[in-house]
């Protein structure tokens, strides 16, 4: 029961610490996530740009 | 993303659109944690005559396109970022263009809509995805839930806002 509970609790910190960024570094984060989804996307038959950051 | 402001903003200056902000996802995205997307909405106010009757985006496409950013879908790409341009048509999106903040982005200087009036768009637009964002925005310490209550009541957005909080 313990288990669950902390992971809960450390889901919400995380959102927290994501959601406290910069938004330099959380433009850096969605084009990080750009690049993990973007496979998946194509294997689907849909091109995606992932974003330079310069 | 700072080269692409930065043509933004030279297209401000020279006079080819309004004030601009940037919402949707990357606006939001300001305010709550960072999620996925692959376009960036910019809002703009569109000079036009006072006798026109419609919004056209033909002066940005064509200015863009004579600087090599070409359209892609219902976007523009540039310098490698697809960017949606979407004219300010209603009052909504006219007063959120206005109290728009100003923010630095790598030392470009940009704008973002208020989460409240982000949060607005998405009631009024009402897609899925919107709808589903919705939470994000209300955990966030951001949101000035009076400011966006007059927001929704301006707007005529209350009942639609409290189906989809109700529920």
């Amino acid at each position: 029961m313990d288990k669950p509970m902390s992971s809960a609790i450390d889901k919400t910190k995380h959102r927290a610490a994501l959601r406290a960024l910069s938004y330099s570094e959380k433009v850096r984060v969605v084009v990080e996530l750009q690049k993990m989804a973007a496979p998946i996307l194509k294997a689907r038959g849909i091109t995606v740009h992932i974003w330079p950051l310069a | 993303m700072k080269k692409t402001l930065q043509v933004i903003n030279e297209m401000e200056r020279h006079g080819i659109i309004g004030k601009y902000a940037i919402g949707g996802a990357m606006g939001a995205t300001f305010y709550v944690e960072p999620f996925t997307t692959f376009d960036l909405d910019v809002f703009v106010v569109l000079p036009h005559a006072d006798d026109a009757i419609l919004l056209t985006l033909t002066p940005v496409y064509e200015y863009l396109a004579a600087r090599g950013y070409l359209p892609e879908k219902e976007c523009v790409m540039i310098e490698g970022v697809p960017v949606q341009f979407l004219p300010a048509y209603n009052l909504l999106l006219e007063e959120a263009l206005t109290q728009a903040r100003d923010i630095l982005y790598d030392d470009v200087s940009t704008r973002v809509l208020t989460l409240e009036h982000l949060t607005a768009i998405a009631v009024q637009t009402g897609r899925g995805k919107d709808r589903a964002r919705l939470p994000m925005f209300m955990e966030s310490d951001a949101l000035d839930h009076r400011r966006l209550d007059g927001i929704l009541a301006r707007h005529g957005l209350i009942e639609r806002w409290l189906q989809w909080t109700s529920q």
